[in-house]
C-alpha cells in the first residue's frame, strides 16, 4: 500500500517535474530559437564566472528577478481575486498532465506500473474539462485589476478560448469514433497496430484532417500568435496588464506549461504517445520480417524517450509557428473558428461516421 | 499618385486556403534556425559594447545623432534665436530664450538654448527648419545616458561644445 | 439704409466681375474689401491720411491708361476694377521688388516675422525669396537703433511707408519724426535733438507693416505664432481701451508657463478706435511680477505660507472675535476701483450681510497724466462702476478718508484689490493701519500696505476672470478670463464666497455672469444687461 502511494508520489514528482522544468527551459527556448530563425544570436549575457551555457542562465535570472520585484496590486482591484488569478490559470495545465500516459506498463518484480499518474476512465473528456477552466484564470484576472484593457484583454480571451473549445473538441471526437475509447491509455495502445501490416495506425494517419484542426484549436486554446489578441504584449495589451513581479510571471508561465500540455496532447492523440513504430513490447517488429528481441526495461526506457523526443518536437514546432505567423485579425480570428474550424470539424465527424459505418 | 488597393488575400486557389503559404512560411524560418543553429558564427549581429558599429563600418552621414550647436569664428553660436527650430518640434522639446546681442548686425542671439533630450523624438525636424545652419544632429552620440532626468535637458554650452562626431 | 441714400450717393462699380455698390467718396481699397477681395497695402491704414506712396496697390481700371492706386482713388459710377489681371500683378510683383532692393530679408532674427505684411507677400504670395540685387550692392543703413524709451528702429528693414510719420502728426499730434535724404538713401529719422517718445509711441509699431519698428518691451520675447488672443480691457486708467492680451500658446513642462506677454489694442470705434497708449500696454506687467501665490498670515510679526483652510479658519475666528467684542461699528470694509463690478458687488454684499458694518466706500488709486485723446487722469478702470453701484458708507458709516485716518475708530480693517497709499497721505495710512487689530488684504500683488496686514489673500488680476469694468463715461465692457489664475489664487468674488460660507452664511457660488444679472436686476441703470448683450464691444448706459 504504502508502496503504491511511493509509485504515485514518484511519477507525479517526475511529471510535475517534467512540465515546469520544460516550461521554464522554454522560455529560454523561446527566445534562443527566435534569435536563430531571424539571425540573431538571443540571451546570451547572463553567466557564472564567465560561462554563459548558450544563454541558459537567462530563465534563473529572469526568475530571481520576477521573484524580487514588487508584488504590486492596483488600488481598487479586487484583492483577493487579484492574488489568486495566476494560480487558476496554471492550475489547468498542470492538472491535464496527470492523464497523459508517457509510457508503456513498467512490469518490475512481479508489479505492473502504469506509466500514467491517473488512469482515469473518462481521460480525453477529464482533459477537455480541466482545459476550459483555463479561462477562469484569465478572465479573473482580467476582471479583478479594475483596468479597462485589462478587462477588454480577458474579454478577447474568453470569447476566443470558449470559440475554439467547440473546434478542439469536435476535432477529435473522429478520433474516439475510430478507436472506440476516451481512455488515453487505450488510445495509445491501438496507435501501436499496424494496418495492412506495415503502417502504424497512428492518429495523424487515419484523421489528418482532424490533426490539422486540432492543431490549430490548440494553439488558438493557448493564446499564441497567430492567436494571441488576448494579450498582444507588443501594442494591446491583456488582461495581466496589472500584474507584476512573480504573478505576471505565473501567468507566464502558465503559457508555456500550455504548450507542453499541448505537445503532449498533439503527441498522445495523434503521433501514437509513447510508440515507436514496430516496437512491441518484446522488441522490433519489421514487416519484412525481420525482428530483434529487446529486452523488456529497455523497450519501456525507448518509449518514455521516444514520448520525451516527441513532446519536444511540437514544443519546438509551436514555437515555430508562433515565430512566423503573424497574428490575426479579431474579426478574422472569429470567422476563422465559427465560420471554418467548426463546419470542418463537424464534416469530418459525418465523413468518418461514413467511413466507419461502411467499414464495419 | 493613385492608391493601389492590394488584395491581400492571396492569388490562385493555393494561396487562398493559406495552407500551404503557411508551410511554406514555415520552412523558410526553420531553413534559417537549423543553418544558424550549426553555424552561429554568420549571424550579422554585433556584440555591441565590445563591438561598435560606428569602429566597424562608420556612421552614415544621414544619421541622427545628439544635437549640437554650431559656432561662428569668432565662438558665438551662429543661431539666431529665431525659434523656427522650437516651431518645428513636434515634441516641444526645444526652449530658447533669445536676448538682444552687443552687435547690432547680429541683433540676438540666444540666452538660454535648452533640448529635453528625453523629450526628443530624433525626427530632426529642427534641423531641417534652422535657416542658419545652427543645430545639427551630426554630434555621432548615439548613447545618451545620465543619472538623472534633470541632466537630459541639455543646455547651450554643452551643445555649443560638442564637434562634428565623424568625417564625410 | 434709405434715408442715407439721400444724404450720401450710392456708386455702383465692378471688382474683378462682381458689381457692387459704394458710398461716394470710399477708395477701391475699402470697396474691395467690403466684399471680401483684399488689396495689397503698406502705406495705406484706415485710420490715417492717405498717402499713397507705396504703390503696392495699383489696379487696372478699364479705360484708364495707367494702372492706380486702389488706396487713392474713389469709386466712381460703371467703374470696372480688377485687381488680379496680369498687369495688375505684374506690377505688384514689380513694386514689391522695388521694396525688397535695399531689403535685408534677415526675418529669422527680425522680431515682425509672422505677422509682416512684406514676408506674407513675398515669401507666401510671389515666392521672390531670390533678390536680383546682390546682397553687397544692398545699401547698409543703421540697425538696432533705441529711438525712443519704448522703440527700436531698422533702417534696413523699413518700406518708407510714413505710416509713422502720419501717425505722430494726425494721432499722437508730436511731430517727431520724418525722412530725411533723397531717392535711395531717403531714411526714417527723428527730428534732430528729439525722441519718438509721445504717450501713444507703440502704435507705431503697430501700424509698421514691416519689422522696422518693433518694441523694446516685446522685442524677442517671443514670436507672435506662439501667442493666442483674448479681448479685454486695459486695466490702466478709467477710459477703457478695448484690448487684446497676448498670452504663449505652447508651455514647455517646467521651463515656461503662460503668462501675458503684450496688450494689442483692439478695434473699437467707440472708444479707442484702434489705438492704446505706452503707460497702458505696459500694465500687464502686474500680472506676471510680484505675485502674492498663496494666502499669508502674520505670526509673531512674521508673515508667513498657510493654506487657504486655515486662511479662512483665522478670518473666520478673528472676525467674529471682533463682530462679539466690539460690534460692527468698529470694523471697516474697502473695495477698489481697479476691481471687477461682480467682485465689487459681492464685496458690498459681504460687507453688509457678513461684516454686518455700515463701513463701506472704495478706494481710487493713483491719478496722473491726463489728455483729450485716450488718457485720462484716473489711472483706475473702474471708479464708474464703483460709484453706479453705490459702494459708500451706509447709515451711520464713516468712509475712506476717514477709514485710512489715524483717528479712525476701526479695529479691523478689510481691504480688497487695492493700495491705500496710492490715493492718501502715505504716513497717516501707515499710521492708521499700525493701530489695527485685524487687517485683512485681499490682493493679486504685493503692495506697500502689505507691511501691516495680519493677513493677505491672493486674489486673480483682471485677466484671469471674467467680469465687466465700467469706463469713465459709462460704457459697459467685458473683461474675458484669458489663463488660468496662479495656482493659490483665487477670483476675488470666489475667496468672498468661501469665506462667506465658512462663516455660515448660505451663499451659493454664482458664476460672474449670474451676479451680472442680480447686479442688472437691482441697478436700474443697468438694468436688462447681461453677459450676451455686453459682448465683447461693450453697451453705454
Ligand atoms: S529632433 Fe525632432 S523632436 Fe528632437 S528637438 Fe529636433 S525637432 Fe524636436
Ligand atoms: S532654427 Fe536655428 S537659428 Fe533658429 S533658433 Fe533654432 S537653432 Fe537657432
Ligand atoms: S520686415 Fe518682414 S520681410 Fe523684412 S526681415 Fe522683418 S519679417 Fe522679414
Ligand atoms: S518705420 Fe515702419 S511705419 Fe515707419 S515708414 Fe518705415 S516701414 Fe513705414
Ligand atoms: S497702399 Fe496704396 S500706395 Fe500704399
Amino acid at each position: 500500500m504504502i508502496l503504491d502511494a511511493l509509485i504515485i508520489l514518484i511519477k507525479l514528482a517526475l511529471v510535475l517535474g517534467m512540465i515546469m522544468n520544460l516550461a521554464g527551459l522554454l522560455t529560454w527556448a523561446e527566445r534562443k530559437q527566435s534569435a536563430l530563425m531571424q539571425d540573431r544570436i538571443g540571451p546570451n549575457r547572463a553567466n557564472i564566472f564567465g560561462f554563459t551555457f548558450y544563454g541558459l542562465l537567462h530563465p534563473i535570472a529572469d526568475g530571481i528577478k520576477l521573484i524580487t520585484k514588487e508584488d504590486f496590486i492596483p488600488a481598487r482591484a479586487n484583492k483577493a481575486i487579484h492574488s489568486l488569478a495566476p494560480a487558476v490559470a496554471m492550475f489547468p495545465a498542470l492538472v491535464t498532465y496527470a492523464v497523459i500516459p508517457f509510457g508503456d506498463i513498467l512490469r518490475v518484480g512481479g508489479r505492473e506500473i502504469n506509466l500514467q499518474v491517473a488512469d482515469l476512465s473518462v481521460g480525453i473528456i477529464f482533459i477537455f474539462s480541466i482545459a476550459s477552466l483555463a479561462i477562469y484564470g484569465v478572465m479573473l484576472g482580467g476582471w479583478s485589476s479594475h483596468n479597462n484593457y485589462s478587462l477588454l484583454g480577458g474579454l478577447r480571451a474568453a470569447a476566443q478560448m470558449i470559440s475554439y473549445e467547440i473546434a478542439m473538441g469536435l476535432s477529435i471526437v473522429g478520433l474516439l469514433m475510430i478507436y472506440g475509447t476516451v481512455e488515453l491509455d487505450d488510445l495509445v495502445r491501438q496507435q501501436g497496430y499496424l494496418i495492412g501490416g506495415w503502417l502504424p495506425q497512428w492518429g495523424i494517419v487515419v484523421q489528418p484532417a482532424a490533426f490539422f484542426l486540432f492543431l490549430c484549436a490548440a494553439i488558438a486554446e493557448n493564446k499564441r500568435t497567430p492567436f494571441d489578441l488576448p494579450e498582444g504584449e507588443s501594442e494591446i495589451i491583456g488582461y495581466f496588464l496589472e500584474y507584476s513581479g512573480m504573478r505576471f510571471g505565473m501567468f507566464f508561465l502558465a503559457e508555456f506549461a500550455d504548450i507542453v500540455v499541448a505537445s503532449a496532447l498533439l503527441t498522445t492523440l495523434f503521433f501514437g504517445g509513447w510508440q515507436i513504430p514496430f516496437l512491441m513490447a518484446d522488441g522490433f517488429h519489421l514487416p519484412g520480417g525481420f525482428s530483434l528481441a529487446l529486452p523488456h526495461l529497455l523497450v519501456v526506457v525507448l518509449q518514455v524517450a521516444a514520448f520525451g523526443l516527441k513532446v519536444v518536437f511540437f514544443c519546438w514546432f509551436l514555437l515555430l509557428v508562433r515565430w512566423t505567423l503573424p497574428r490575426f485579425r479579431y474579426d478574422q480570428l472569429m470567422r476563422l473558428g465559427w465560420k471554418y474550424l467548426f463546419p470542418l470539424t463537424l464534416a469530418n465527424i459525418f465523413i468518418t461516421g461514413l467511413i466507419v459505418l461502411a467499414l464495419a | 499618385m493613385a492608391m493601389v488597393v492590394k488584395d491581400n488575400n492571396g492569388q490562385g486557389f493555393l494561396e487562398k486556403i493559406y495552407i500551404p503559404e503557411i508551410i511554406r512560411g514555415l520552412l523558410v524560418t526553420s531553413r534559417h534556425f537549423f543553418k544558424n543553429l550549426f553555424n552561429i558564427k554568420q549571424v550579422p549581429t554585433i556584440y555591441y559594447p565590445e563591438e561598435r558599429t560606428e569602429v566597424k563600418w562608420g556612421l552614415s552621414p544621414r544619421w541622427r545623432g545628439r544635437h549640437r550647436l554650431t559656432r561662428k569664428d569668432d565662438g558665438m553660436p551662429r543661431c539666431t534665436a529665431c525659434m523656427l527650430c522650437a516651431t518645428a518640434c513636434p515634441s516641444h522639446c526645444i526652449y530658447i530664450e533669445p536676448t538682444e546681442s552687443a552687435d547690432p548686425a547680429v541683433e540676438k542671439y540666444p540666452a538660454v538654448f535648452m533640448i529635453d533630450e528625453l523629450r526628443c523624438v530624433f525626427c530632426g525636424l529642427c534641423v531641417e527648419a534652422c535657416p542658419c545652419d545652427a543645430i545639427r544632429m551630426d554630434s555621432g552620440i548615439y548613447s545618451l545616458t545620465e543619472y538623472s532626468r534633470a541632466n537630459f535637458l541639455y543646455e547651450k554650452d554643452v551643445l555649443m561644445a560638442t564637434e562634428r562626431g565623424y568625417k564625410d | 439704409m434709405s434715408a442715407r441714400n439721400q444724404e450720401i450717393e450710392v456708386k455702383n462699380l465692378t471688382i474683378n466681375g462682381q458689381a457692387l455698390q459704394a458710398e461716394d467718396g470710399t477708395v477701391i481699397l475699402e470697396a474691395a474689401r467690403s466684399i471680401g477681395i483684399f488689396i495689397p497695402h503698406y502705406c495705406y491704414h484706415p485710420k490715417l491720411s492717405i498717402a499713397g506712396c507705396c504703390r503696392m496697390c495699383l489696379v487696372e481700371i478699364q479705360g484708364q491708361p495707367k494702372l492706380q492706386p486702389a488706396c487713392r482713388t474713389p469709386v466712381e459710377e460703371g467703374m470696372i476694377v480688377s485687381t488680379d489681371s496680369s498687369k495688375a500683378i505684374r506690377a505688384q510683383r514689380a513694386q514689391l521688388e522695388f521694396l525688397l532692393l535695399n531689403h535685408p530679408i534677415d526675418c529669422p532674427i527680425c522680431d515682425q516675422a509672422g505677422e509682416c505684411g512684406l514676408q506674407d507677400f513675398y515669401m507666401m504670395e510671389f515666392g521672390q525669396h531670390k533678390s536680383r540685387f546682390a546682397k553687397e550692392e544692398k545699401i547698409k543703413r543703421p540697425k538696432a537703433v533705441a529711438i525712443g524709451p519704448h522703440i527700436v528702429f531698422d533702417a534696413e528693414r523699413c518700406i518708407l511707408c510714413t505710416r509713422c510719420i502720419r501717425f505722430c502728426i494726425e494721432i499722437a499730434k508730436q511731430p517727431e519724426i520724418g525722412t530725411k535724404n533723397r531717392g535711395n538713401h531717403s531714411q526714417i529719422t527723428t527730428f534732430p535733438g528729439q525722441q519718438l517718445d509721445n504717450p501713444y509711441s507703440i502704435n507705431t509699431v503697430d501700424i509698421c507693416p514691416v519689422g522696422a519698428l518693433t518694441s523694446k518691451d516685446f522685442r524677442f520675447k517671443i514670436r507672435p505664432w506662439f501667442l493666442y488672443s483674448t479681448p479685454s480691457v486695459c486695466p490702466g486708467c478709467a477710459n477703457g481701451c478695448n484690448i487684446f492680451i497676448c498670452i504663449n500658446k505652447k508651455h514647455y513642462v517646467n521651463l515656461q508657463r503662460a503668462q501675458i506677454y503684450r496688450l494689442k489694442p483692439k478695434e473699437n470705434p467707440e472708444v479707442n478706435d484702434c489705438w492704446l497708449c505706452d503707460e497702458g500696454r505696459l500694465s500687464y506687467k502686474l500680472v506676471n511680477e510680484n505675485r502674492v501665490l498663496q494666502p499669508h498670515i502674520r505670526q509673531d510679526g512674521q508673515l508667513v505660507l498657510v493654506s487657504w483652510e486655515r486662511a479662512i479658519n483665522e478670518i473666520k475666528n478673528r472676525v467674529q472675535k471682533i463682530l462679539t467684542e466690539y460690534g460692527p461699528q468698529r470694523i471697516g470694509a474697502l473695495a477698489s476701483s481697479k476691481a471687477t463690478n461682480e467682485a465689487n458687488y459681492l464685496f458690498k454684499k459681504f460687507a453688509h450681510e457678513v461684516l454686518e458694518t455700515p463701513n463701506l466706500d472704495f478706494l481710487k488709486g493713483l491719478t496722473g497724466y491726463g489728455d483729450d485723446f485716450l488718457i485720462r487722469e484716473d489711472k483706475t478702470p473702474n471708479t464708474r462702476g464703483a460709484i453706479d453701484l453705490e459702494i459708500g458708507p451706509g447709515a451711520g458709516g464713516i468712509g475712506a478718508a476717514e477709514m485710512l485716518s489715524p483717528a479712525n475708530p476701526l479695529k479691523g480693517l478689510w481691504i480688497m484689490g487695492a493700495e491705500p497709499t496710492e490715493s492718501y497721505d502715505n504716513e497717516q495710512v501707515n499710521e492708521a493701519l499700525a493701530s489695527l487689530e485685524l487687517l485683512i488684504i485681499q490682493t493679486s500683488n504685493f503692495t506697500a500696505s502689505c507691511q501691516w496686514a495680519h493677513i493677505i489673500l491672493p486674489s486673480a488680476t483682471f485677466a484671469e476672470v471674467d467680469g465687466t469694468f465700467i469706463n469713465y463715461k459709462g460704457r459697459v465692457q467685458r473683461v474675458f478670463k484669458a489663463m488660468q489664475p496662479r495656482p493659490e489664487s483665487l477670483a476675488n468674488e470666489v475667496i468672498l464666497g468661501r469665506v462667506a460660507r465658512a462663516m455660515g452664511y448660505d451663499w451659493q457660488e454664482h458664476t460672474p455672469a449670474e451676479i451680472m444679472r442680480q447686479i442688472a436686476a437691482e441697478i436700474p441703470r443697468y438694468h436688462g444687461l447681461d453677459y450676451e448683450k455686453i459682448g465683447d464691444k461693450g453697451i453705454q448706459t
